[in-house]
């Protein structure tokens, strides 16, 4: 295996401006046209060269500059520089601090939002975004990332409805668009994950919780405390798609009011909530009913599609819970099945999660929900598990 | 010998390398542009050019434009008692520049590169390519227009290492290309464009204004109004452009609309327009990793980008002045020639070297599982990323759904959305697969993307060694080697109008156009004038004709000045 600068003849650790004239020397004695093969292993090793003078350039350059501040404190610094701002003046003589008028642009955007019906904020961010273009073209850019920021930090109404917008304006759908956003686009695509699994459940019930999230929102009333442990549980689940609809600090009350029960209520309450059987519509809960008593009604396979591999990478990521631009470079890797095995053996003893921390508890929760969404599912001998 | 064409929607022109630098050939009126419009005449002979651009107006069922719009779909023109393809209409066009070179070189010139929009699909370029065999000509590259007019702008930067966007709004279609040079080589990093907006877009703009100020709607089906309707648009988009407003009026039985616009006005109605650039220019920015600011340069190339407020744009959105330099009209044809220097290995060319990309993702369907343990058709799985280097190759393994599963169809996809049924449907091929052990593995498939721009399909079954490649559904636009060859004999069946009388047919094709448009006296002094250039004609005298024409043409000149529709000015 030679390595790439070898390939392009120079020596370890040459330098981008000798990459490029080796690479400009090797291409002149190439026709593309004519040898695909030798112009593609040119390219291949000149790629590969490039990323890794770019690499150690940015190590160099991290080295010697203090890391900057993450971009979401950035975005609220700027933010209470805004507000600074847009506060009325009180006689002082200090003059207002500049503010990127694109940072304006979004906090006015975000301050108008509240007030607004949801059906009418794509109309809105289609406003804002044709003032932007009255500037420059990187202007719908520098917005985009802080409208992220101000949806994943929740401090922005309407949260679904402007991600649905944004979504629609800026064009997340489209393939490689979101890792152009780096980690914000990741956080993106797990939402647009959950969002996915969400979706597939009854639609009933889901119309019931996002009633429910509005009137946590308004107001937290002793009537919603019995419905804790299911939105508990969804927002397990679900918890940057539910970040949407319900702030953080809304769950927080939640989860004090139910923790202020008795116990006696509390396991009522525990007990009252339902099944996953009920999340599921009508149709899927009758072909899982199914599924289980009778095996051999098996579906017919017919003439279906290719299954993409990479499958296991997505689920894997629905796990990635709330809005942090400081996500891991590299995601924990998924138990094996025997781990699972191991895992499930370790949870149904009666004493599973005691003398554990919440996060312990999560962690192993979720290895667990990961375990049985790929199959490795060794069914519970005792009941309460997920 | 070989030529560069500039096949464009409104206008097309060819040039070729000659002595160490790129040279414009002129058509047989000696002008650089000519018009992409083809009719047929009484006598059933092709005009080609401005002729036929004048017969639009007169003779609008026997003359079309615009049939660029059309490559690459099945859409047919009648003109007279045939109907053509779009291919057919192209290759009659570069038939026409072909003979202009043949003139201009005094040789037969059989190999020529040919420009396409850098976000023309496969069947556009395919649809391209044909046109080039039905003309006669081996089509030895389809350049991306962007990078051609890269090439003529690069031709004097070769020393500098610079990075630059080409903005390129033609009359249909709108480009955009970053490119990156250094040590000589001139790389595309990334393309985007929208296939439906272009200059045309603007003038029809301008024209539906007259159905908003009191012309009826039936009126859209009357092809000798509508043809007249869009010409006067097209001269007041040009006059607002020189001098800041224009108006016309127009009248269709005894209605009569007037429309009047100045550049504020007209930049008012044009948002929608203006706002679909946005969007191929951010994302080339955003996939070339470079932000407007990095670039050196911006350089405009189409004519289109001659309007003001196209200008005023890129000002504003690149916060400099545009590149100034080549005629945007000219640039991609001088960019084609420079490729045809590369390709004959011209010693003034030996340093310079360009790569290019492939605009689009191309990638295949895919079956996913969701979280609650179903199953989702209809995911788009790239194969081949979107400005990937040209020529490229690329596999990927997929995996049948089933155990039990005795077929697997693999679907082809162009497009950026997630879903296939948001993207463009290249063609499908469709696998037997066996049970039994190394069913699991599936299939192996191949995406390969050359330097013109076309794509193959390979499908290999792992277990088996089977392989198919992919046939695009016969139906759509995809014409057979068959097909190709009868078209072709069909063609030159045709009788062209001698290129040797064409500049008098033109003379005469508008002379009829301004007959039809003028009233009373003038028009009957006119009609006196046509009749006599006509007998004239057919004494067949050189000389006299020769005199003639030119006393004809400067008659015609006046007319049209001092009866044009001149442009007043709006408050």
């Amino acid at each position: 295996m030679t390595s790439p600068f070898e390939a392009l003849g120079l020596p370890e650790h040459a330098d981008l401006v000798a990459v490029r004239r080796a690479y400009a020397t090797a291409l002149r004695r190439i026709d593309p046209a004519v040898d695909p093969e030798a112009f593609a292993q040119l390219r291949d090793a000149y790629e590969a060269a490039r990323r890794a003078c770019e690499s150690e350039q940015v190590t160099e350059t991290a080295a010697e500059v203090d890391t900057p501040a993450p971009p979401s404190e950035a975005v609220e610094e700027k933010a209470e520089e805004a507000d600074l701002e847009t506060a009325a003046p009180t006689g002082e003589e200090t003059p207002p601090p500049r503010v990127d008028p694109t940072v304006t642009l979004a906090w006015r955007f975000a301050a108008d939002v509240g007030a607004r019906r949801p059906e009418t904020i794509p109309h809105l961010l289609g406003e804002v975004l044709a003032e932007l273009r009255t500037q420059y073209i990187d202007a719908p850019g520098v917005f985009e990332e802080y409208l992220i920021d101000l949806i994943g930090l929740q401090r922005i109404g309407h949260r679904a409805a402007v991600f649905a917008a944004a979504e629609q304006q800026f064009h997340w759908h489209e393939v490689g668009r979101l890792a152009s956003l780096g980690q914000r686009g990741q956080w993106i695509e797990v939402v647009m994950a959950q969002r996915e699994a969400w979706s597939s459940l009854a639609e009933d019930r889901r119309r019931e919780w996002l009633a429910l999230f509005e009137r946590a929102e308004a107001h937290m009333d002793t009537s919603l405390v019995r419905h804790w442990p299911e939105i508990r549980k969804l927002n397990e689940r679900f918890p940057g798609w539910l970040s949407l609809h319900v702030s953080g600090e809304t769950l927080q009350a939640w989860r004090t009011a139910y923790e202020a029960q008795p116990t006696a209520t509390r396991d009522m309450y525990e007990k009252l909530a339902p099944t996953e059987q009920a999340y599921l519509p009508a149709h899927l809960a009758a072909a899982r009913e199914k599924a289980n008593s009778r095996r051999s009604s098996r579906a017919v396979a017919f003439f279906l599609l290719a299954l993409f591999v990479g499958i296991v990478h997505l689920i894997g990521n629905l796990h990635s819970s709330g809005y942090s631009l400081a996500l891991p470079t590299s995601p924990p890797l998924p138990d094996t099945p025997r781990q699972c095995a191991e895992l499930y053996a370790a949870l149904d003893r009666p004493d599973a999660f005691a003398a554990k921390s919440d996060d312990e508890v999560g962690l192993l929760k979720s290895r667990a929900n990961a375990c049985a969404r790929r199959g490795h599912w060794h069914a519970p001998t005792a009941a309460g598990t997920l | 010998m070989i030529v560069g064409i500039d096949l464009g929607t409104t206008h097309s022109l060819v040039a070729a390398w000659i002595d160490g630098a790129p040279r414009l050939i002129p058509n047989a009126l000696g002008g650089m542009l000519t018009p992409s419009c083809v009719g047929v005449d009484e006598d059933g002979s092709i005009l080609v050019g401005h002729a036929a651009r004048e017969r639009l107006q007169t003779h609008p069922d026997r003359t079309t434009a615009l049939f660029k719009r059309y490559m690459g779909s099945t859409r047919t023109v009648r003109l007279g008692d045939r109907d053509f393809r779009p291919e057919e209409l192209s290759a009659l066009v570069l038939r026409s520049l072909k003979a202009d070179a043949e003139a201009f070189l005094g040789a037969p010139v059989t190999e020529a590169i040919i420009t396409v929009p850098a976000y023309f699909s496969d069947a556009q370029r395919k649809a391209t390519r044909v046109a080039g065999e039905l003309a006669g000509l081996a089509v030895e590259r389809l350049l991306n227009e962007p990078t051609a007019a890269a090439l003529a702008y690069g031709l004097h930067e070769a020393e500098r290492e610079t990075q630059f966007l080409v903005f390129d709004l033609g009359g249909g279609t709108f480009d955009v290309s970053i490119l990156e040079m250094f040590e000589g080589v001139m790389e595309v990093r990334a393309s985007a464009g929208d296939n439906m907006l272009g200059g045309e877009d603007f003038t029809s703009l301008i024209a539906d204004l007259a159905f908003a100020n009191g012309i009826p709607d039936e009126a859209r089906n009357d092809a000798l109004f509508m043809q007249r309707l869009l010409a006067r648009a097209e001269t007041a988009k040009r006059d607002i452009g020189a001098n800041g407003a224009a108006s016309f009026e127009t009248s269709y039985g005894k209605h009569t609309a007037t429309v009047s616009l100045d550049q504020a006005a007209l930049e008012k109605l044009a948002q929608p327009l203006l706002n679909r650039l946005w969007r191929p220019i951010e994302r080339a920015l955003r996939d070339a990793r470079i932000r407007a600011a990095d670039l050196d340069n911006v350089v405009l190339a189409g004519g289109a980008t001659r309007m003001p407020i196209i200008r005023a744009l890129a000002t504003r959105m690149f916060g400099r002045f545009p590149a100034v330099g080549h005629d945007p009209d000219q640039v991609v044809a001088l960019g084609a020639a420079v490729q045809a220097g590369l390709k004959m290995k011209d010693k003034a060319l030996e340093e310079m070297v360009m790569t290019d990309v492939c605009p689009y993702t191309l990638g295949t369907e895919v079956v996913r599982l969701l979280d609650n343990g179903t199953q989702a058709a209809g995911f788009f799985a790239p194969v081949i990323e979107r400005n990937s280097v040209v020529p490229i190759s690329r596999v990927q393994r997929f995996s049948p759904v089933s155990p039990q599963q005795k077929q697997i169809r693999i679907g082809v996809y162009q497009g950026e959305s997630r879903l296939v049924r948001d993207n463009v449907a290249l063609g499908e091929i469709l696998l037997p697969l066996e049970p039994g052990p190394g069913h699991a593995e599936g299939v192996d498939v191949r995406f390969t993307y050359d330097v013109n721009g076309l794509l193959e399909v390979e499908v290999t079954v792992v277990a088996t060694g089977v392989r198919r490649q992919l046939v695009i559904e016969s139906g759509e636009a995809h014409m057979s080697p068959e097909e190709i060859a009868r078209r072709l004999a069909a063609l030159s069946a045709l009788k062209i109008h001698p290129r040797d009388t064409l500049e008098n047919r033109t003379l005469l094709a508008r002379a009829e156009r301004l007959y039809e448009q003028l009233l009373g006296g003038v028009r009957d002094q006119l009609g006196e004038f046509i009749l006599r250039f006509e007998q004239v004609l057919a004494t067949q005298d050189p000389r006299r004709i020769a005199r003639d024409a030119a006393a004809f043409r400067e008659t015609l000149d006046t007319i049209e000045r001092d009866y044009r529709f001149t442009p007043t000015p709006v408050e």
